[in-house]
């Protein structure tokens, strides 16, 4: 796994300067740091090293394309646009690395049962896939909301035999499916094995996550060294709880040359209240055992977030992301329902890529990062999965017969 | 009226032979009008301590019954100025001590120094911050509030080697999760659970050890008063509340009951 020379983040106690750390109950102080033991102990042999590259070529499908955005490039005349398509990964986005990689730590620390939350269900099918694949017992948490949403995704897990279980608490979302998982855990942390979907959590959760999906980072330089010998000037990646982002970033923290950009979603306007800018919008707090930015009403009390994308659909974001953030290491922008929807279009018909609403918010980006960027430079867009999913959505919202 | 030190308080009425009684109870709820008098019925039912418990979105160590109680009284307006309001109003009626219960977000969202005074101006006893663990105390030093004033928690995942780091310091109490999951959850005590709890309980040098999560009844009570200088029991009188809408009898009849079950004579000599 790659690593920084002068960037040292997590800490000891897993803090990315203020934000990340452990905010929970005394419970699972045990479990926690058992896992991040067992983690750090194998993480750079290379027994697991090997195996987990053997899995994500016979299975997840790496190393996925740097493709060439030809129309798109020539369109604007400027930088030239390349996707990073882990649209292409087994399952259809990039939650699948992250899934491989927490499940073989699972086994391999005895683990009988394995739990997960889903808000779009991505990450709930990523990780009922390699449940299938490797024999454990799965439970999903959803919301019953996003259960009715989001039917394909659903069928998906139980087809592979996983558990679906709706959450009925809080907002029946995302969120509350978060917390109905990290009870479970609680409860049973002795046979069983929490795989959260994003770089969220307490300590050391963004952290592994990250490392798991910093694949994607290290495979774009590696390719584009390639191609064009060069750096990429821009990364540009969507942000919910932002695994995809930190996954492609993470690589280039240390190449100050290169210009990282995280989309959030504004949903109807980040002037409104519904939105889910949390970088943008929110303040710093306390949630899902981490502190980190937090869109919370004036009494602290969490406010369920709006995106047309049920996977940024989040209120809070990765610690990594909101030191990133202070320290202006990353720039972080929004972009809106409408402007996703309208680059899901543009991008289906001038590229004949459907992307999934997320990585739509990226790519509404380069409407506005185009035009100012210079023949000559490049820009790497992380195409983080397929639109397969929002079809129903995408057809009813863009009126498309 | 004064502080009272929880640790001074538990030992006083360890040494006549009786264990505490902590009752928790969300603030607010079932509604915010008839609170005070409800926590009052609750002390003169016989809770030797009251928590008062801030609603919070997203209660994580809190099974479905608090959870619901806590976005009931998010309805209902309460927020922490109202929690502290309730603190002052019960501690002018009540010699017992009064701690309140929050998850930390909502008090640091309030801010530190803010939180320090209403705290301080409202009398109440002790803070119970179920989402901080000693390792991240130093998160929590800008609120000003020693030690001595927090509950510490210890579970039954907490390692020997832990638990003495934890008991290394003076706190409050220390609260053991007795039951591994959340609150309120059904089911009587094992007696695995019980020898956990006993081994913990003599374990314990420096603090005074109450006994919560999942007490279903006195006879849970009468299983693990042995093991504990006191026990907590939350989620079986909010169920009680949200069971008889408006009444608050039958809640100080289940105390009267607890009470009883942790008072019975044969306390010192019964078989563990």
């Amino acid at each position: 796994m790659s690593s920084q020379s002068n960037y040292h983040y997590p800490d000891a106690l897993g803090h990315f300067g203020k934000y990340g750390g452990r905010f929970i109950p005394e419970t699972l102080y045990a479990p926690l740091t058992e896992l991040e033991n067992f983690y750090r102990k194998i993480k750079d042999t290379p027994e697991f090293l090997s195996e987990l590259e053997f899995y994500h070529k016979e299975f997840t499908g790496r190393p996925t394309p740097l493709t060439f955005a030809e129309n798109l490039t020539k369109h604007y005349g400027k930088a030239a646009v390349y996707f990073k398509r882990e649209d292409l990964c087994h399952t259809g986005a990039h939650k699948i690395n992250n899934a491989i990689g927490q499940i073989l730590i699972a086994i391999k620390m005895g683990k009988k049962r394995i739990i997960a939350e889903t808000g779009a269900g991505q990450h709930g099918t990523a990780v009922a896939t390699v449940c299938a694949k490797f024999g454990l017992n799965c439970t999903v948490y959803m919301g019953e909301k996003d259960i009715q949403r989001q039917a394909p995704n659903v069928a998906r897990m139980k087809l592979l035999g996983a558990s679906v279980v709706p959450v009925t608490s809080g907002s029946k979302t995302l969120k509350d499916a978060t917390n109905e998982a990290i009870r479970d855990w609680v409860t049973h942390a002795d046979n069983t094995h929490y795989i959260i979907g994003s770089a969220v959590g307490p300590h050391p959760y963004p952290m592994m996550v990250r490392d798991f999906q910093s694949v994607i980072g290290t495979e774009t330089k590696e390719q584009l060294q390639q191609i064009t010998g060069k750096l990429p000037d821009y990364i540009l990646a969507c942000v919910g709880g932002g695994s995809n982002a930190i996954g492609i970033f993470y690589p280039f923290i240390t190449d100050e040359s290169v210009r990282m950009i995280g989309i959030e979603a504004a949903g109807e306007g980040t002037e409104t209240k519904k939105h889910a800018a949390t970088l943008g919008k929110g303040s710093d707090g306390i949630f899902h055992g981490m502190r980190t930015y937090l869109i919370q009403d004036d009494k602290g009390q969490v406010i369920e977030p709006h995106s047309v994308s049920a996977g940024l659909d989040y209120p809070g974001v990765g610690p990594e992301h909101s030191y990133l953030h202070d320290i202006k290491r990353v720039q972080y922008v929004s972009a809106t329902d409408k402007e996703a929807l309208a680059a899901v279009k543009t991008i289906s018909r001038t590229e004949g890529i459907i992307p999934a609403l997320e990585t739509a918010h990226a790519l509404a980006y380069l409407e506005k990062l185009l035009p100012e960027t210079k023949s000559g430079e490049i820009v790497v867009v992380n195409m983080s999965g397929r639109g397969d999913k929002d079809l129903a959505t995408i057809m009813n919202e863009l009126h498309i017969e | 009226m004064s502080k009272i030190n929880l640790q001074s308080y538990i030992e006083e009425k360890n040494s006549k032979g009786e264990k505490v009684l902590s009752i928790f109870l969300t603030a607010g709820y079932p509604d915010k009008e008839n609170f005070i008098q409800l926590a009052l019925g609750v002390l003169e039912s016989g809770a030797d301590m009251l928590e008062l418990g801030v609603p919070f979105s997203d209660p994580l160590a809190d099974g479905p019954v608090i959870q619901a109680s806590s976005t009931q009284a998010i309805k209902n307006g309460v927020t922490l100025n109202d929690v502290f309001a309730f603190c002052t109003e019960i501690k002018k009626r009540t010699q017992k001590p009064v701690v309140i219960m929050s998850y930390l977000n909502p008090l640091f969202h309030y801010g530190a120094e803010k939180f320090n005074e209403g705290y301080k101006k409202c009398g109440a006893d002790g803070l119970i911050i179920p989402d901080i663990i000693p390792d991240e105390q130093p998160q929590f030093d800008e609120f000003k509030i020693t030690s001595e004033e927090l509950a510490a928690f210890a579970a039954p995942t907490t390692s020997p080697e832990r638990m003495r780091y934890i008991d290394e310091r003076k706190w409050s109490f220390l609260y053991y999760v007795g039951m591994l999951g959340t609150t309120g959850q059904s089911g009587a005590y094992s007696d695995e659970q019980i020898a956990k709890i006993g081994e913990a309980y003599s374990k314990i040098k420096n603090n005074k050890m109450l006994v919560g999560f999942g007490i279903s009844g006195p006879d849970d009570i009468k299983k693990i008063r042995n093991h504990c200088d006191g026990v907590i029991v939350g989620s079986l009188i909010i169920k009680k509340l949200a069971e008889h809408p408006g009444k608050f009898e039958p809640v100080y009849s289940l105390i009267a009951a607890l009470k009883n079950a942790l008072h019975n004579e044969k306390m010192k000599n019964e078989p563990a």
